[in-house]
């Protein structure tokens, strides 16, 4: 019980921090929301006026707080460059991006788990091969990779037409197979990442004391593996998994905009460039939620595997 | 009649594609239910002798030898699923440290009733494993059997290895310095209690330990070995009052004696040569203070006097020099 207090608590001073390191952040990059929305050619007095309609002339603690309270009540504002508010914005986008991350995520469990078992069991040079292959998927960014992809399985295989994402809710069919692609480009390298991770892990279990044991009292190679290694292995690469999740976002958020699918990453990307401040703030917050509630369920999931850890 | 024989045992391993001998041509034989000790420095290939009657060797170690014979089984011709189905079944193994020696992450009794699982179909696995727990000294068998290796105390996790290793009544245990990571009293009690399981389903024992104060409550035989050769081996009384070879007398010199406090500890000069410096006679020769020429030139033949098996050109003038001063 303590431990979740204690968490909770940490969990709101996280947001709360994100939420002030935007404000600044915005404060010291160049531009003006207003001259954004208005155009440079604008009068000074609507300039004038403006601003004062958005509050924007006082003093940035005061706008902090007037946001942050009215953040707390649930309401995150509205749009300067949409005029609508923030929470709605948000809301027609999120779904997507939540769809491709959680599409990411199972392609990485589904594909790099066996993987690393697979790489681990083969200490020869299939082994050192595959093992070669994933230290490159690492180094491989996922934009780049979603140009790759998009050339060629969009361009010359004509798998899907680049750009031409089709809702879900339209043609479930053509709107999964175009997202398969983006979620592709997102998962690779973290797959990558995953098969390093359970390779070395499972590696380092198998030299334990308790695998001797295991064996002394007969067991087989393949009993061993996935009744003693694989539960102690797999430990640690939920740990990692649980950080792979913000990786999978972040890529999310720029690979959407190389497949042109619109996301919360192409929002975000726009609101940035029009210095829409409350959309950012709404967005990031968002985001930065959903990150620190994932890996806060990975660490609950961690303390109901493993005995060694309390839950106090 | 011997439950195991091993004649001519030799583990070498390969240091810059280069074989080195860490056992080199050991013969012995244990009879049944009895409990010989293996005694010797780290790395004279003690345990590597362990862990090749079960065949447990790191897998770059080389084995080779004339005969491996357990209970009838030829161990050197069987399979890895001969193997399996021999270990923990017919024989079993403990080791030094209890705690890494478990898995962390499952309960002490479904480990011990894995072992029961491993080798019958049966829906008693969990009952045998509460049995043999009460055999093996442990109270409130339920409620331990539901707890984690790492809620129980070193002595308590010993006790579960050994039960786990004892729930099938195996014909031979191999402890490897089964105590050495324990108290003082929690050794002895462990002591004890393979002392008794020994007695009461005969099980034999191979008993490693650097310890002789151990050895001599434990084993019937002693088996001394040195830079992978056996050096000396007798019945355990005979080798503590009669020892023959100059690195047991050594040996057992450089026990602690409260009667002699004031005197220093007396130490065996020079150190043990790594495997790849090792010499072409005598191992010992090298920190033997009574070497003679042949020592140098060819190994000493383990020679017999009735039981009592001797590895030494020159015991028998040693013998005499040290009744002499």
């Amino acid at each position: 019980m303590n431990y979740l207090i204690k968490r909770t608590v940490s969990i709101v001073f996280i947001l709360l921090f994100v939420s002030i390191l935007t404000f600044l952040v915005f404060e010291v990059i160049p531009g003006d929301p207003v001259l954004a929305k208005l155009g440079i050619d604008a009068d000074e007095a609507q300039v004038e006026a403006l601003r004062e309609e958005l509050g924007l002339n006082r003093p940035l603690a005061v706008r902090y707080a007037s946001w942050i309270s009215n953040a707390v009540k649930g309401d995150l504002g509205t749009s300067i460059r949409f005029d609508m508010p923030v929470m709605d914005l948000i809301k027609d986008r999120l779904g997507l991006t939540a769809l491709i991350t959680a599409m990411s995520l199972i392609l990485i469990i589904v594909v790099g788990f066996p993987l690393g078992i697979l790489i681990a069991r083969h200490e020869n040079i299939f082994g050192l091969g595959l093992s070669l292959l994933s230290q490159v998927g690492m180094a491989i960014p996922s934009f780049w990779l979603g140009i790759i992809i998009t050339s060629v399985f969009g361009l010359s295989l004509k798998l899907f037409v680049p750009g031409q994402y089709v809702p879900i809710a339209e043609d479930p069919r053509a709107g999964f197979s175009y997202l398969f692609f983006v979620v592709l480009a997102i998962a690779i390298p973290n797959i990558a990442v995953i098969v390093r991770y359970l390779r070395d892990s499972v590696l380092e279990q198998k030299g334990q004391d308790y695998i001797r044991t295991a064996r002394s009292k007969g067991g087989g190679e393949n009993y061993i593996m996935y009744n003693h290694i694989l539960r102690n292995a797999l430990l640690p690469v939920i740990t990692v998994l649980g950080m792979l999740t913000a990786n999978v976002l972040g890529g999310s958020l720029v690979v959407e905009k190389v497949f042109n699918v619109p996301g919360i990453g192409r929002l975000l990307i726009m609101a940035v460039s029009t210095q829409d401040l409350p959309l950012v703030e709404g967005i990031v917050l968002y985001l930065a939620a959903i990150v620190v509630l994932i890996n806060f369920g990975v660490d609950l999931l961690y303390r109901v595997i493993d005995p060694r850890i309390n839950l106090t | 009649m011997a439950i195991l024989s091993v004649k001519n045992l030799s583990i070498s391993f390969p240091i810059d594609k280069q074989y080195y001998q860490a056992v080199d041509r050991i013969s012995f034989s244990l009879s049944e239910g009895k409990i010989l000790g293996i005694v010797g420095e780290s790395g004279c290939g003690k345990s590597l002798t362990a862990l090749s009657i079960i065949k447990l060797l790191p897998p770059k170690a080389l084995l080779t030898a004339d005969q491996i014979c357990f209970n009838g089984t030829d161990i050197l011709a069987a399979d890895e699923h001969g193997m399996r189905e021999l270990r923990g079944n017919d024989i079993s193994m403990i080791f030094q440290e209890p705690m890494t020696s478990l898995n962390p992450l499952i309960k002490v009794g479904k480990q011990i009733a894995e072992t029961v699982t491993l080798h019958q179909k049966t829906n008693n696995a969990a009952k045998e494993a509460l049995e043999i727990m009460k055999q093996v000294g442990l109270n409130n068998v339920e409620d331990i059997y539901n707890q984690y290796p790492h809620q129980l105390s070193g002595g308590m996790r010993q006790r579960i290895m050994i039960a786990m290793a004892m729930v099938l009544k195996p014909r031979l245990l191999i402890a490897d310095e089964p105590t050495t990571a324990l108290d003082v009293t929690i050794q002895a009690q462990i002591l004890d209690l393979m002392k008794q399981l020994n007695r009461k389903f005969g099980t034999a024992i191979i008993f490693i330990s650097h310890d002789l104060g151990v050895i001599r409550q434990m084993c019937d035989e002693v088996i001394v070995m040195y830079m992978g050769n056996i050096i000396e081996v007798a019945g355990t009384e005979e080798l503590l009052f009669n020892p023959q070879h100059p690195y047991t007398i050594g040996l057992l010199a450089a026990i602690p004696n409260p009667s002699r406090k004031k005197k220093s500890l007396f130490t065996i000069a020079g150190r043990v040569p790594g495997i790849t410096e090792r010499p072409a006679g005598c191992s010992f020769a090298t920190r033997c203070g009574f070497v003679t020429e042949p020592c140098l030139r060819s190994k000493p033949p383990l020679v017999y006097q009735q039981s009592h098996g001797v590895s030494c050109f020159n015991y028998q003038d040693i013998k005499r020099e040290i009744k002499d001063v």
